[in-house]
């Protein structure tokens, strides 16, 4: 009978899979499912806001689930036990137990994510290090799926234990509530990372069918899916090759594969970004902005308050803060940035590449504070620097350090040298596989858009502008993306960290 | 810290209508123009695309610009010439060259129909076209790709190129008929008439800024061949490894078809239905088997090309049309890839094909 039930809950999600395959917001097979979802949703009577909220955790459940039965029920269960030892801690009083309990939370999260994530990473690491001793290193390598997402619900799950201890937010009283927090679809794998503090207050506001939210909902998607489809996708076409075999072709070529990576990235994990806050606006859920036009930075710790923004306030709040931030004078605050630097590198990926690029990011970042210092008792320098051909060239600067360390972006480290061994190596090959003007209008493109946003154009158009314009923007805006797209979409770069 | 210093930034319904404190009206008026918005969009979306998939479902021209810009090309050459038409696949495109046939045959149109990877059932649908067209030839030169004439079970190997956005509703039908896999034909074609922004964007794309999309996904290659269909490779010689390279390439593409291969199959039935076609419309035909490089038979199974020949003489005989065979008329040094020609060899083909094909139907028709 037990065995019976377990054959047709898998026969169950087996054929969950072939229907959606992989957890990604621009299939087909997805929209359908949220439109399911959504029709569901709204249908309930919003008095039955407890229906609802378990209507969602449901739908969150089968979306993971249908790519991964077995990690749906991991992440289910973890997450019960971090709303359960919450739960805990809010009740005990003794300060001890407090902290065994937080200590207990953060050890199953983080030993999940070491399991899954970095095991494979560690053990390489150490045979390899036994290998340069002489001593034939003998660990072997788990072939294990990493679930999809699982930095990111381990983050939310940490952040929420840690200001459940600390008392910045109270433990959630309700599972479905706090079941929601963690594995509501939009932000499940792949971010934004979500604060207890933010999310949770949401869930018990009664949610109302309203155009507007609508409309910002269904701008952001999309945004989101623009950036995929009509940038991040074309981009790779461009990008893929050169740093791929960059021995292949020639200088030039790897250079402006180098930008191609950069703005593929930015438009990749950005329209990711969009997309999620759009799908979360549809519920009546606001999640953080994640980006905000990072390469218009003028300096790298602009960058960091652009740029994954959930992680780089993840990462200030709970590990530069508790390392002593900037109270440890000169060398501890560039210690402390270079830690969590190079930790916010590992978070990306298992590979030493990620770590090189988050300890270039500290590095810069170090550059950065030290040059500020310079600067300050020289006023005309700070001023000429402050002007507008002098922001224009911090800008320049900023962008060539961040777009150089994206070469770091990967997980392959000999690769990633190769490539910097081609840029400099001034040798002929092959050239882009496609004409490299598609690629220089693409640039110009998403300068106008960051124009137009810089200068409040776009914020203007989209307060005064007639119905009829706004919806020919958008049905322009999704023709265009479905026309740009190339034959084959990539996985969003996020998923797999 | 000032680095990793707490977020400012505004959301964008932070200074939006949502979360705005405004008057009731105020509200009512923005989510109005929000609805508005959202349902012209909507409307837009449904007109425009519902409206260009039967604009491009009305004429196979615009879903399919590699027929469609051959048929451009030869609709601006009328005339009262009889008119020599050869339908074909690549091999045809590089070999057939319709110009040298007027040059030494003034009396005569020809054109280059040839298109990449087509075998019989596209010229099937593409014979079909023209005749809606309004193109009659006088003689029809149908090259047969013996690879073409394999049929496995997945069906011929043409669906792989054939897809069902290049196709009408009722080609669609057609071409299952013989054999081609419903479900993603059909799925592709239905993406085609509901959904043409997607199903389409190679065939626009290529239209617009060919450049931006890959060699492979391009459909703009009849733009670039000569007024009567012809073209030929930009380089007209190759050295050692080139050839030993691109004829490795091309032995990597067939060798496994034809290992596998049997004669008598759906292709081979869509061939006959082309003949039965020309014959009902009083349409002279040859059947041409283009020339192969010594490298490239002997990918053939023994006794194979025996087999195919047969089978083509066979059913070319059936419908009043005969076999013209020129595997062996040409030379190495004419491809450049075992089978496809360089210009020298495309002239000596067509010189000989008109000498042994065509001179002699139409000196036929004058006596």
């Amino acid at each position: 009978m037990v065995l019976a039930t377990a054959e047709s809950g898998f026969a169950y999600f087996r054929t969950l899979h072939e229907w959606l395959p992989e957890p990604f917001f621009q299939t087909q097979p997805f929209l359908i499912f949220f439109a399911v979802v959504a029709a569901v949703y709204w249908m309930t009577p919003r008095r039955w806001n407890g229906v609802r909220i378990w209507w969602l955790v449901l739908a969150s459940f089968h979306f993971y689930a249908a790519w991964s039965a077995e990690l749906a029920f991991l992440v289910l269960g973890t997450t019960v036990a971090d709303y359960a030892l919450a739960r805990l801690m809010d009740r005990t009083r003794n300060p001890r137990g407090r902290k065994a309990l937080l200590l207990t939370s953060l050890g199953m999260n983080l030993g999940i994510l070491a399991y899954f994530k970095y095991k494979n990473f560690f053990l390489g690491s150490l045979n390899s290090l036994f290998d340069a001793a002489g001593v034939p290193g003998s660990f072997d390598t788990l072939s294990i799926l990493v679930p999809f997402g699982i930095s990111f619900y381990t983050f939310e799950a940490i952040s929420y234990a840690v200001d459940v201890y600390r008392g910045k937010v109270k433990a959630e009283k309700s599972l479905p509530h706090f079941l929601l927090f963690i594995l509501f679809f939009p932000h499940l794998v792949a971010g934004p990372i979500v604060r207890a503090g933010d999310f949770l207050r949401q869930t018990r506001r009664i949610k109302r069918w309203n155009w507007v939210r609508v409309q910002v909902a269904v701008q952001f998607f999309l945004m989101g899916v623009f950036k995929k489809f009509a940038i991040a996708d074309r981009m790779a076409q461009f990008s893929d090759g050169p740093l791929q075999n960059p021995g292949d072709y020639t200088t030039s070529a790897v250079w402006l594969a180098v930008l191609a990576y950069a703005l593929r990235i930015y438009a990749d994990f950005s329209g990711y970004s969009d997309m999620a806050l759009g799908l979360a606006h549809f519920f009546g859920y606001r999640l953080n902005k994640n980006f905000d036009m990072p390469y218009l930075a003028p300096n790298v710790s602009e960058f960091w308050k652009r740029w994954h923004i959930s992680l780089s306030s993840w990462l200030r709040d709970y590990v530069y803060i508790p390392l002593g931030g900037n109270r440890g004078g000169g060398w501890g605050t560039n210690r402390n940035l270079m830690i969590t630097m190079a930790l916010g590198g590992l978070w990306h990926g298992a590979s030493w590449s990620y770590v090189i690029w988050g300890a270039l990011h500290g590095a810069l970042l170090i550059g950065h504070r030290q040059f500020r210092a310079w600067c300050e008792p020289r006023p005309r320098l700070s001023a000429a620097l402050e002007s507008g051909p002098g922001t224009l060239l911090r800008i320049a600067v900023t962008f060539g350090c961040v777009g150089f360390a994206w070469i770091f972006f990967r997980p392959d480290l000999a690769g990633s040298c190769a490539v910097i061994d081609r840029l400099f190596a001034f040798q002929t090959g092959l050239p882009l596989g496609l004409n490299n003007r598609s690629l220089w209008y693409t640039v110009l493109f998403v300068l106008g858009c960051h124009a137009l946003v810089k200068f409040g154009v776009w914020q203007r158009i989209w307060r005064n502008a007639p119905p009829a314009a706004l919806g020919m923007g958008y049905a322009v805006c999704l023709t265009l993306a479905m026309l740009l797209a190339p034959p084959t979409s990539k996985t969003f770069i996020y998923f797999t960290f | 810290m000032a680095i990793l210093a707490p977020l400012t930034v505004g959301h964008a319904l932070r200074d939006g209508p949502v979360t705005q404190s405004v008057t009731y009206e105020h509200r009512l008026s923005a989510s109005r123009r929000a609805a508005r918005s959202l349902l012209i969009a909507a409307a837009l979306l449904l007109v425009a695309h519902l409206g260009f998939g039967a604009y491009c479902e009305a004429d196979p021209k615009r879903k399919d610009p590699t027929f469609g810009d051959k048929l451009a090309k030869l609709e601006t050459r009328p005339g009262d010439k009889p008119l020599v038409l050869m339908l074909g696949s690549s091999r045809t495109l590089l070999g057939f060259d319709a110009g040298l046939v007027e040059s030494e045959n003034p009396e005569l149109r020809a054109f280059n129909f040839g298109t990449p990877a087509s075998g019989p059932i596209t010229q099937l649908v593409y014979l079909k076209r023209l005749l809606n067209a309004g193109i009659i030839p006088d003689l029809l030169l149908l090259e047969v790709l013996p690879p073409a004439l394999a049929d496995g079970q997945d069906g011929p190997g043409e669906q792989s190129f054939l897809t069902g956005e290049r196709l009408s509703r009722s080609e669609v039908e057609l071409v299952e008929a013989h054999g081609f896999r419903r479900e993603p034909l059909r799925a592709a074609w239905r993406e085609s008439v509901y959904s043409p922004a997607s199903a389409l964007r190679f065939q626009l794309i290529g239209r617009a800024v060919p450049s931006w999309i890959e060699p492979k996904l391009r459909s703009d290659w009849s733009r670039s061949t000569d007024a009567r269909g012809w073209t030929t490779p930009p380089r007209q010689s190759v050295t050692a490894e080139e050839r030993a390279e691109r004829t490795a390439n091309a032995a990597a593409e067939y060798r496994a078809t034809l290992a596998n291969m049997e004669v008598e199959g759906r292709p081979l039935a869509a061939l006959r239905e082309v003949l039965e076609l020309c014959r009902d419309r009083g349409i002279a035909t040859r059947v041409v088997v283009l020339p192969e490089a010594a490298t490239f038979q002997s990918l053939y199974p023994p006794g194979l090309a025996d087999r195919i020949a047969a089978a083509l003489a066979a059913v070319a005989q059936e419908n009043g049309s005969c076999l013209v065979d020129a595997r062996d008329w040409l030379t190495e040094s004419d491809f450049y890839d075992g089978h496809h020609l360089f210009r020298r060899g495309a002239e000596r083909f067509t010189r000989r094909l008109s000498d042994t094909a065509i001179r002699p139907h139409f000196a036929g028709i004058a006596r």
